[in-house]
Order: structure tokens, then sequence, then C-alpha cells
């Protein structure tokens, strides 16, 4: 194995600025389905150098650090196109020394994990298709030539259960639920007396009795609707190129405000430094209903002349793209959001919506009417709109909030949307 | 690894497979004229299995796997499962797919075919504002080794291309995608690139012009595209041996849920130079067979790895594939279609009165209960016969599965294939799927209120 401080040397003395990316993984995982169960460990690095001369960029990846990826990098960066903005960040902003997110050591807790999943798979009152435990260490690695060496050690725990209702001619949508964090639960009771809850609410299923003009998605509905429409709507990217259905100063007339915030505690995806070493930030997406911010990367910064957000994504895969962290969602807030309501758990579509529109169609497959006579479950309803409709809609929170799904958010009560 | 397969025995281990993969990637893009290396990967690694008191224990690791990884494997697992040793004969097999001149190029020369197409396109379409195409290539090389003294060697590409382009006229945008792949060659050299040129013209001026529909039901003719992707969402994934258990479908075998001119099949590999489901062994090391999921309208296989065969009591169908060297292999689909049948396309069309044709979807997505919906990314209204103006982005078509399987009564003999992948329980493989054009007496597409 190869010195990263020699390497980087190396490359400097011949004109280059390099980045390194070192991502060292230790997992544990077991996953059931409705057959067999299935137990996994594995151990995996990857390595990423990009470098950049003249304005132009290579990037070569591996699992092992070797000339060979050196070599395959600069190769690259000679056919390159030049393109001015294509630099490293500068030292003086970039993260220095090791730091730490771990909950807990892989080494020692392949019980824990194993009797959690014990517990997870238990039998309830619902037909379990499938339940999965994942355990990993993490430690990522960037070193340069313009002075960022970064090291952080994190710790991810997540577990999903998914069941659904299966008797006589009766079989209702599947339900899945998750919890994850830096931390090992206690036990898995909270996700398994969710579900059972849930799939009580869908057991009997119901035409849609009357027009709804509001609908309260749950947070994990949020999630599934929302992540990956913020992530493109906010991108500074996407601001540059002109695609996205968002705009500087846009006023979404409420009173929301939504933060992508690295610090939440026990979050899965917090982050000391980002894809790029650049110490992480809160950035203030929407602020009092206005559009406040977008985030950038040091590429997409210094192309649309802005300062950057560090909000740099990254696998060693790939050169480093824009990412949010956690989305934190600030809403009026109520105690009881969901009282006669129609109520959206899951959805159908989340990938299919138009990240450049912004707009989506989704077909809900657990869904309720909270109604004066009990939950009744509802088919097959029709969501379309778009974020902008979804942001300016929100009326107010619940404020039990979850922090699972990267989205931080109590359940949801959205109008505006058309249902159908 | 044969230092681990002599020494199961003596760690209780029943049966065991090593997956080694080396695999070279290489994707170029090119964002709104400019041009990058984005992923330029040289990996290899290796999946050990190891079947211990009834259930498979897997590690994965990017060195060769030695015996510490073997008694690592062992260690960390449940115990109780039903799972046996396989009672199969050894099988050896080399497959190997040459590359093609194209693929031997080097980075350079392909960026120049990259320039070029980008070139073309914004010269034939008008009203582009952002335009990115990207190229990927990945080079496989997977060898399959286990106890029993089987030993497969697979070599072959995946070479595809995406064109993404958004267009703007006053306040409306519209956006079109094009997706090919190919494990025979150079997509540059196989794809026909004036036919991508015309798509994404006519995609985008049925968008810029098109209107969203009032969201109920209609009476639809989905395209080689569209269906496929029925094909593989709302019907395929039922048919999967764990999904098949889990849900309804396996409780229909023998039945008739659709119209005898309705006949599904899944494939190891297919002729279609554009289907790039590539799977000519799995990763347990079948010999992938054609599996005859749905023929003349009734539930007939289902598509199985070793367990779920052994299970339904028929032979494997080689459905086992793993992402990559780092996930567990489970049951995936590789090339799956609705075969033809004898009406044309414009018989089809022209008997809708009041309708939709969608001939692109926008991915999609469907329940173990079927319930499934899929986004639009092309389609046009249908008036007595005749097409009119186009949809809006935002829109899309949902269903249940049984229900608009029988409400197919029309299937064209042209016929088309598409390549994409297909995500389950976190993996991405890559896949193929297609169809003729298929008429469905009615299905939910999705707009406004």
């Amino acid at each position: 194995m190869l010195d990263y401080d020699h390497e980087m040397n190396f490359l400097r003395r011949r004109g280059y600025q390099a980045e390194l990316y070192v991502e060292k993984v230790d997992s544990l995982q077991i996953s059931k389905d409705v057959e067999t169960t299935a137990s996994q460990s594995s151990r995996t690095e990857g390595y990423g150098l990009r470098v950049i001369k003249d304005g132009r960029v290579g990037y070569a990846s591996s699992c092992t650090f070797e000339k060979a990826l050196i070599e395959r990098a600069i190769g690259a960066c000679r056919t390159a196109q030049k393109d001015k903005n294509n630099a490293l960040p500068s030292s003086g902003r970039g993260a220095r020394g090791s730091s730490r997110n771990l909950g807990f050591g892989i080494r020692d807790c392949a019980d824990r994990t194993k009797a959690f999943f014990e517990q997870l798979v238990e039998p309830l009152n619902v037909n379990l298709n499938s339940a999965f435990v994942a355990a990993l260490n993490a430690e990522i690695s960037i070193i340069s030539t313009e002075g960022v060496d970064a090291k952080e050690r994190s710790s991810a725990f997540s577990a999903a259960i998914d069941a659904n209702y299966k008797k006589g001619g009766t079989l209702t949508p599947p339900i899945s639920e998750y919890c994850a964090s830096t931390k090992i639960p206690k036990n898995p009771d909270r996700i398994r007396n969710s579900l059972e809850e849930k799939i009580d609410a869908v057991k009997r299923q119901i035409a849609l009795p009357r027009r709804f003009d509001e609908v309260v998605f749950t947070p994990k509905a949020v999630a599934a609707t929302i992540s990956g429409l913020v992530a493109s709507s906010f991108s500074g990217e996407n601001l540059f190129r002109g695609i996205t259905p968002m705009k500087e100063r846009l006023d979404l007339r409420n009173s929301i405000s939504l933060i992508d915030d690295p610090f939440v505690k026990d979050s899965i995806f917090s982050r000391n430094f980002d894809g790029e070493g650049m110490p992480k930030r809160k950035i203030p997406l929407v602020l009092g209903g206005k559009v406040n911010g977008f985030l950038y990367n040091t590429y997409w910064a210094r192309k649309a002349s802005v300062v950057g957000t560090s909000s740099a994504g990254r696998r060693y895969l790939s050169t480093p793209h824009i990412s949010t962290s956690n989305l934190v969602i600030l809403a009026k807030e109520e105690k009881n959001v969901a009282e006669d309501s129609l109520v959206v758990d899951e959805l159908l579509g989340a990938h299919t919506s138009d990240l450049t529109t912004g707009r989506f169609s989704l077909t809900t497959s657990a869904a309720w009417i909270n109604g004066r006579g009990g939950r009744a479950g509802v088919k097959g309803v029709v969501l379309t709109g778009s974020i902008n409709d979804f942001l300016s809609g929100i009326e107010s929170m619940s404020r039990n909030k979850i922090t699972d799904y990267g989205v931080v958010t109590g359940d949801l009560k959205v109008k505006g949307l058309s249902i159908t | 690894m044969d230092r681990i397969f002599n020494s199961l025995g003596g760690l209780g281990a029943d049966f065991a497979s090593i997956r080694h993969e080396k695999t070279t990637a290489l994707t170029i893009k090119m964002l709104d004229g400019i041009l990058k290396v984005d992923v330029n990967d040289n990996t290899r690694g290796y999946m050990l299995k190891v079947l211990v008191e009834g259930s498979y224990r897997y590690r994965s690791v990017v060195r060769a796997p030695g015996l510490e990884d073997l008694r690592l494997a062992r260690a960390f697992g449940i115990r109780g499962g039903s799972d046996s040793a396989p009672e199969t004969r050894p099988v050896k097999g080399a497959v190997s797919v040459g590359l093609g001149g194209g693929i031997e190029k080097g980075a350079e020369e392909k960026m120049l075919d990259v320039k070029d197409l980008r070139k073309r396109i914004m010269g034939h379409v008008k009203k582009i504002k952002t335009l990115t195409i990207t190229y990927g290539e990945t080079i496989f090389h997977k060898e399959y080794s286990d106890s029993r003294g089987s030993h497969i060697v697979q070599d072959f590409p995946r070479s595809a291309l995406v064109v993404s382009a958004v267009a703007k006229e006053g306040n409306v945008i519209a956006t079109a995608v094009e997706h090919c792949a190919t494990n025979r060659g150079y997509i540059f050299d196989v794809a026909d690139q004036e036919a991508i040129l015309q798509r994404i013209k006519r995609k985008i001026g049925s968008q810029l012009h098109g209107r969203s529909p009032k969201s109920k039901e209609y009476e639809v003719v989905l395209g080689p595209s569209a269906t496929g992707i029925f094909c593989h969402e709302a019907f395929g994934h039922l048919a999967e041996g764990d999904l098949a258990q889990e849900g309804f479908l396996l409780g229909m075998k023998g039945k008739k849920i659709a119209d005898s001119l309705v006949s599904i099949a899944d494939y190891p590999v297919m002729p279609d130079k554009l289907a790039a489901g590539f799977a000519m062994y799995d990763d347990e090391g079948v010999k992938g067979r054609a599996v005859d999921i749905l023929e003349r309208g009734v539930v007939k296989e289902f598509m199985t790895n070793r367990h779920f065969a052994g299970k339904f009591g028929t032979a494997p169908t080689g459905n086992a594939r793993a992402e990559d060297f780092r996930a567990p292999d489970i049951v995936r689909m590789r090339n799956t279609y609705i075969k033809r049948g004898k009406m044309s396309k414009e018989e089809l069309i022209s008997s809708v009165k009041d309708g939709y044709l969608i001939l692109s979807p926008n991915g999609g997505h469907t329940t173990s209960e079927g319930t499934f919906q899929f986004g639009i990314g092309e389609g046009y209204r249908i008036e007595r016969g005749e097409l009119k103006e186009g949809l809006r982005l935002g829109v899309g078509m949902s269903g249940h599965t049984l229900k608009t399987l029988a409400m197919i009564d029309g299937v064209s003999k042209d016929f088309g294939v598409r390549s994409a992948f297909c995500g389950k329980n976190g993996q991405a493989v890559p896949v193929s799927f297609g169809g003729p054009y298929i008429r469905i007496r009615s299905l939910k597409v999705g707009g406004h209120a």
C-alpha cells in the first residue's frame, strides 16, 4: 500500500492539485424474507483520486491505493476539457483532524445486532414479509495537496420490517417501517407497534368517501415525496443551469422554514465535513416562507461566483456532486394534525417525479381516513402537484418528530394538491 | 479457494461458494458543453457464501478470502434456517462476449463520439435549454466456484448511453430522457442515433404543447417501452419467487388471469442487440433458462433461485442475481417481455374512441399486493382513433395488476425493447423489458382533479 502523504507530495511536485478520498467500511447485516434468513459481514475499502492541472480534472477509483490508480487519474486528466472552475477547495477553510460520530463499534455489536433482529421478527398480528437489520462503521478520510486532512469515523444502525395482512380473500398493501440512528436502539418496539397500528388502519378498505382538500403526510411519506425533489430543486448547479422550479427569494406564501442541518443528533445523515473535506454548517433553504439559499460544492460555487456551502456529497466511485444532509422542517405545530383527515403513509412513484419542474403524480399504497368512526383504509388515491405546491401548502405539523429518514418532521397537513 | 472448500466440514458448514468479480467502469459526461470523466473505476472483490445450520452466511472482502474469512462468515448468523446443500452436479462453463472495436477505443475517442452526438442533437432539436449526455461502460469478469466443484467464468461488456434534454417555451418546461444499452459492443455502433434524435424531438414537442388530463379511467394503448415497464413493474416483480410467495400470484398458478392473447416470459439473454440484461449463468452458478410466467393468459411458472425452485418443485431458472460482489444474491428479473400478437399498432390506435397512447414511461413501482404506478414521459390523447395533443409532465398511470391484465384485449405484432436498471432491496441490476403495443380497456391516467 502506498503512503498517502508521499504520493500527494509526488503529485504536487508534478504541478497537480490532488485529493484522495478514502472510504473504509465494516458492516454486519441480517435479512429475512418470507422463507429464508441470511446474514452478511463485510469489510470493504475504496479509494478515489482527483487530480487537477491547468483547469483539467482527472478521476480514478479502485479498491486499493496503488500506482495504477494514480496513472489512470493522470491519464484521464490529460484527455479532459479545460474548465477554469475545476479547482480543489482552498486550504484555509479545510477540515483538519479527526472527528467521531460513533455510537457503537462494529467489533462489539454482533450479539446486540442479532438480539435486535430476533426481537424484530418475533410473531406479530400481521403477515411478516421481510425484515433486515444492518450495522456499520465507516471511516472517511480526505487528504489533499491544498491542506485538507480530515478523518471521520461514524456508525449507522438501521432496521426495517415489511408486513401486510393476508387472510382469506383479503390482502392489504404491504407497509414498511424503518428506523435509523448512530446508536443501537434498546429494542424494535417503536417500529413494530407502528407497523401493527398502520396495518390495522388499512385492513378495511373503502373508496374515497368525499372530496378532500387537504392531506396529512406521515414523516415517512414526507421523506418519500420531497427528499429527492428538495435535493434537486435547491441544488446550486440546477439553479445555475435554469432547471429548477425554485428561484432566489421566491415567496412560498406561508411561514415555514426548511433547513439543511448536518448536526442533527443521532442521525445517520449528520456529518462534520463534506465530501471535499470542508467543515459542514447549517444552510437555511427556506426561511419564513421565502426561498433563502441553495446548496453548492466547490465547482458550482466557483461557476456561479458564490460562496460555497460545503454541500459536496460523494462515494469513492465518483467525483463530488451536490447533496443535502438532514432536512429540518419548521412549521406551525398542532397537537392533532390528523383528526378527521386523509392520512398518507406510503406512496408509489416518488422516483418518477420530474426533477426539473418539481412535478409529481403519486399513487397511495397505504392511506387511511381518520374519521369519527375510526380509521378506514383507502386505495389508489392519486396525489398530483409539485414541490412548490407541497411547500406552499404546508399548513401545520404535529409535535412528535421523526429523524430516521433524513427529513426531520412530524405529520404534515398539506393543502393545495390535486387529490383524486 | 480449495483451502476454504476443504475446510468446510471442520467448521460445521455444509456448502460454500465464492464469487470473484473484476470490473472496469468508465463514465463520460457532457454537461452543457463541458466534458469530463465522472467514473473511472477498477475494482475487484470476493463474496464468500457459506451454508451453516440451514441458513446462508455471506462475507465480502476486497482481497482473496482466507480461512479467517470463512470463520468470520460462519460466526455471524442466525440459526434455524431450512436451506440444504444443492444436490447438483458440478457445472463447468465459460462465456465470453467480445468487446468489439468501439469499446476498445481510448477515452479521448469516446469523448469525441459524445461531442458529435451533442452537436447533432442541438442542431436538430430547437428550444433545448440544457443537454446532458452520459456514456457509461462496464467490463465484467465474473467467476463462480463452489464446494461441489463448479467453476464458471463469464466475460461481457455493458455499454450504455443516457441523453437528458430540458426544453423551455415561455413558462412551459419539457424533459426528454433517452436510455439505451447493449451487451453486444459499443453503444454508439449499435444504437440508431437518428432514432434517438427523433424521439427526443417528439417528446419535447408533445410536452411543450400538451395538456394535463382530468384524472380518471381511460382506454389506453401502451407502446413497447410502456408495455415493457408494465410487464416488468406491474407483473414481473410479482412473479419473482420471494414476492410470488409474499403476494398473491403463487396461489394463482394454473389459473387464467388474462386473455389468451397475453403471454409473458423472462429470458437469460435476448437476441435483440438493445436488450442488455445479460445473465447466461446466475450468481448461484445456475445456467439460465427461459421462464414462461404467463402462457396464453394462464399463470405457469415463476422466476426462482435454488431455494424457491426447491420450494416450488421446479428446476431452478437462473434468476439469482447480485448487484456486485458486495451484495448477496436475490431473485431478480433479466429480460422480461410480453410476446408479440397479430394486430398492427394502427389497428389498435384507430379502435380507441376516447383515450391515450402512452409511448414512453418514466419509471414505475408496484407493491406485492399488486398496486402499481408509472410516470409518463410521452403520451398522446386519442380521439375517435386519431392522435391529438400530447401529455404534459407530471402525469402518471396507476392500477392493479390483476384487473389491468384482464383488461388487455389487443396485442400487436410490432415489437420493441428497452434496457435500464431495476432496483430491489437496495440493489440495482441491469435488465431489459419490452413487448408489443397493447390495448387496455380501462386504466387510470392521473392528472388534475
